[in-house]
């Protein structure tokens, strides 16, 4: 039988869009990644703040219903509060206008959501998806099976991406979406959603303040090495090295200055990953002018595009013998 | 026999490690330090009370033994057995005579000429920077603390890496964090495990600095003279993470199947 | 040399090895068996990588697990790669001969001298990342050899070898073997191994099917079907006589041949040129595919899938 007959037969059928191919990279690395133990027991852990969180959520929908409460509160508690300097309050617990307050301190809940509990278990999440998503096509040679294949660069690298913001959105936009599904339920009537609609669309706003730049510096780095560890090892550097460099210059500049204040934080907030980052989503969620975040939004925007250009670069250059 | 094999492995290892990728990271880790110091330089240039020797042993202290020996060790010990199944090439040195133990050996003696000789070298560097007229015994007991603190984590990754060769980095991580930077502070018997509590000790009583405002509650958080005794510690806590990785590797089975999942 | 004792090596609830018992004097073997037959796993039992879940292991009368006596005395060559890409061969072989005990100087010269038994003089002292996969093969061969061990275990030697490189692959094996020292070759393809040796273990879901010669396994099968191919112009008188005497299991015509299946290979043998004779049905070619080992194994596999009673 001519070779032309066995194989190699005019196909009847349709493709797939160019545009969607890349999806096909998505679930693979999905699925992948999702075999490993260690990453289902990350992702219920990652969850576990979201608990605690809607107990927060619980808790002031319950002290509205009832403010005489609000006398109860540890005066600590109230110190704190009064720092925050939270909309809709005055004297620091008191409540001034009850749709304002609700706005600022779901905000506050969601933001330091963001900010702390899933700001550090995203770090260890990306360490553990990221660096072995392009260094072990590298060594194992699987681009000679990508790119024999009718798919543009673009659409690997925005498939690898996927992979990781689809991990990182279960752990911020998918908890913090449902507590807010949660504190609508646990308010008096649904007019909430007419006092805090935005909230939803920031918490996707500041997700991707978290995934977009997170993920392009994760692949970057695991462009850059055939070997899954050292790009484990860069990721944990750049934050290890950039939260002492800003631990270190803000003790110093809080010890020489006589009346200090939060912009002495943000103007180290630059040197970390972790600070330019919690700049930015606290300007996502309205506690923090542009002004004040524009250099840790600089960061953020210049790391997206030179980590996106640098692995450009490493998947289309040709493989090491 | 045994002794001339650790021997091999040290120098084989040694040599095989002069890539560009490592050099890098011993420059950045040798660097950062003395960047740090200059950037606090610069923040307190023009300040009437600019920090005296015991800031700057702080802030040496946090640079040196803990940041990169941390760092450094980190990225040299823990990926010691990982990195051979990743490889493939366990098997090959497993079947040596007292293989596995002459190869943990042998590298943990090249992760500690790596580490060291970084550490020594940021630290004359960051020493060098320092703006106080006698930095020698600041630099004397940060140059102690080092030779103490290397081997020490380089014992404890070493241990990781043999007990999580899959998840190694993201063990040691996340060890590092949770014991050596909280549970090291919290006051109480739990702190005295790790090798956080006893590097700061030997910090604050070497370096003879004063215990705070309220010494009694600094006491939870530093241990008590003499110092000899934290020394003891420390080295028998390297003693026996290194003699318990050593344990494991030698009874855990490593299948050809579990040598492809790195 | 080797013996196994009711050996089992379990991974969670698969099967690695079933309850095998061997006990092979000294020589040279080949141990054969398709993809995912346990090869690998019964090889690193006998190298103490991995330790039995039932049963006893003893290699040249040693427990292999962590027995650096044995290790000093045993060679293995693995079926996977794990060179290091950035050392040249004559670096690594030296130094995992030094990992057997040898001083820097004779650790030196037993790599020459086995890089140069397996050809690789000319590129020893390039990176290991430049070579082609024949020459990473050599390579893990003589890492396997430098240390002139008493017995060589090899998975797969002949991997990525060309037919000139197999060849020569053969003939250093059958020296080795000539040289009076003890060999196991795993393989999974059959004219491998018996260019090299006559004495196998067939290995299949984990257990052993069958050891010994060829001639050996052979009268194993004397109950067995064998498939005799006969080739002639009158295919259908042909198949109709063979039906007629009740002397075949099954029978088929493809491809201008008569085969059919027997159990009675010495009767047919002695009848047929008779009935041939009688019937005037001239028959122009007649072989047995059992001959060869590809053939026995098929039987084999066969008889351990209850497929043949």
């Amino acid at each position: 039988m001519a070779i032309h007959d066995v194989g190699y037969r005019a196909w009847k059928g349709s493709l797939n869009s160019p545009w969607t191919r890349w999806t096909v990279i998505t679930r693979t690395g999905v699925r992948r990644a999702w075999q490993s133990t260690w990453l289902k027991r990350m992702m219920l852990f990652a969850w576990i703040p979201a608990v605690w969180f809607a107990a927060g959520f619980f808790l002031w929908e319950q002290l509205l219903l009832n403010q005489d409460a609000l006398q109860e509160i540890p005066p600590f508690l109230v110190d704190e509060l009064h720092d925050l300097e939270l909309e809709g309050f005055s004297g620091g617990i008191y409540i001034e206008d009850e749709r304002v307050a609700r706005h600022s301190v779901w905000s506050w809940l969601l933001y330091f959501f963001f900010r702390y509990p899933q700001g550090g278990l995203m770090v260890l999440m990306v360490g553990i998806i990221a660096p072995p998503l392009i260094s072990q096509d590298v060594r194992s040679r699987a681009f000679l099976l990508y790119f024999s294949r009718p798919i543009a660069r673009w659409q690997y690298a925005l498939g690898k991406l996927a992979t990781v913001w689809i991990y990182l959105l279960m752990i911020s936009a998918a908890p913090a979406l449902l507590l807010y599904v949660l504190g609508v339920f646990m308010s008096p009537s649904v007019q909430v959603i007419g006092d805090t609609w935005d909230l939803p669309l920031r918490i996707i706003a500041a997700s991707g303040v978290l995934m977009i730049p997170m993920a392009s510096l994760a692949l970057c780095l695991s462009s850059l090495t055939e070997e899954s560890r050292y790009a484990g090892f860069a990721w944990f550097a750049v934050w290890i090295l950039g939260g002492f460099a800003y631990a270190v210059m803000t003790a110093v500049e809080l010890e020489i200055t006589k009346e200090p204040d939060s912009s002495i934080l943000d103007k180290w907030s630059p040197l970390s990953l972790y600070h330019a980052l919690g700049e930015v989503q606290s300007w996502v969620f309205g506690f923090a002018p542009f002004e004040q975040i524009q250099f840790a939004a600089l960061l953020l925007v210049l790391i997206t595009l030179i980590s996106t250009a640098i692995l450009f670069r490493r998947i289309s250059a040709p493989l090491r013998a | 026999m045994i002794a001339r094999s650790v021997g091999a492995v040290f120098w084989f290892e040694s040599r095989r490690a002069l890539t560009a990728s490592r050099i890098v990271w011993w420059v950045v880790l040798t660097l950062f330090p003395a960047l740090i110091v200059g950037m606090i330089r610069i923040a307190t240039s023009n300040i009437r009370n600019p920090p005296g020797p015991e800031p700057w042993s702080v802030f040496l202290f946090a640079l040196v033994p803990m940041l990169v020996s941390m760092l450094g060790t980190f990225l040299w010990a823990t990926p010691v057995v990982s990195a051979e199944l990743e490889g493939k090439s366990w098997v090959y040195l497993a079947v040596r005579p007292h293989g596995t133990t002459v190869v943990l050996l042998g590298k943990y003696l090249a992760t500690l000429a790596w580490v060291l000789s970084s550490a020594i070298a940021s630290l004359m560097l960051a020493a060098a920077l320092v703006p106080l007229d006698d930095v020698g015994h600041i630099v004397g007991t940060i140059l102690r603390l080092t030779l103490l603190s290397c081997p020490a984590y380089a014992a404890l990754y070493l241990l990781l890496g043999t007990l999580f060769p899959k998840r190694s980095m993201v063990v040691a991580v996340a060890y590092t964090l949770i014991f050596e930077l909280v549970v090291s502070m919290i006051p109480a018997l739990i702190n005295t495990f790790t090798v956080q509590f006893r590097l700061r000790t030997l910090f604050y009583l070497w370096s003879d600095l004063p215990l705070g405002s309220d010494p009694n509650a600094m006491l939870a958080f530093v241990g008590e003279p003499p110092a000899w005794e934290h020394v003891v510690v420390l080295v028998t806590f390297t003693m026996v993470l290194l003699l318990a990785a050593l344990g494991i590797v030698r009874e855990r089975e490593f299948s050809a199947s579990e040598e492809g999942n790195g | 040399m080797i013996q196994l004792t009711s050996v089992t090596k379990l991974y969670g609830t698969v099967i690695g090895v079933n309850d095998m018992t061997l006990d092979l004097s000294a020589g040279a073997y080949g141990l054969l068996g398709p993809n995912g037959s346990g090869k690998t796993t019964l090889l690193s039992l006998l190298t103490g990588q991995l330790v039995p879940t039932i049963g006893r292991i003893r290699v040249l009368g040693e427990s292999p697990r962590n027995n650096a006596e044995l290790f000093r005395r045993l060679g293995y060559c693995p079926g996977s790669e794990g060179l290091y890409a950035n050392v040249s061969a004559i670096e690594w072989v030296q130094y995992l001969c030094q990992l057997q005990g040898l001083n820097s100087s004779d650790a030196r010269r037993a790599a020459e001298a086995a890089l140069a038994t397996v050809g690789m003089t000319a590129a020893m002292h390039r990176p290991i990342a430049t070579y082609s996969r024949g020459m990473r093969q050599r390579v893990k061969l003589a890492q396997a050899i430098a240390h002139d061990p008493e017995l060589l275990i090899l998975d797969e030697p002949f991997n990525g070898l060309d037919p000139i490189g197999r060849r020569e692959m053969g003939e250093l094996l059958k020296n080795w073997i000539a040289n009076g020292k003890n060999l196991l070759l795993a393989s999974h393809l059959l004219y491998e191994v018996e260019t090299i040796t006559d004495r196998f273990l067939l290995i299949n879901g984990g257990r052993l099917l069958a050891s010994g010669t060829a001639a050996e396994v052979q009268a194993l099968l004397v109950d067995a079907p064998n498939e005799i191919t006969l080739r002639t112009t009158e295919l259908h008188r042909l198949a109709s006589l063979l039906v007629e005497r009740e002397i075949t299991d099954s029978l088929r015509i493809a491809d201008h041949a008569v085969v059919l299946s027997t159990r009675h290979p010495g009767q047919l043998y002695e009848q047929l040129p008779q009935w041939l004779s009688e019937s005037q049905i001239a028959v122009t070619e007649m072989h047995s595919a059992d001959e060869s080992l590809q053939a026995l194994f098929n039987s084999l596999l066969k008889i351990h899938r209850g497929e043949v009673l």
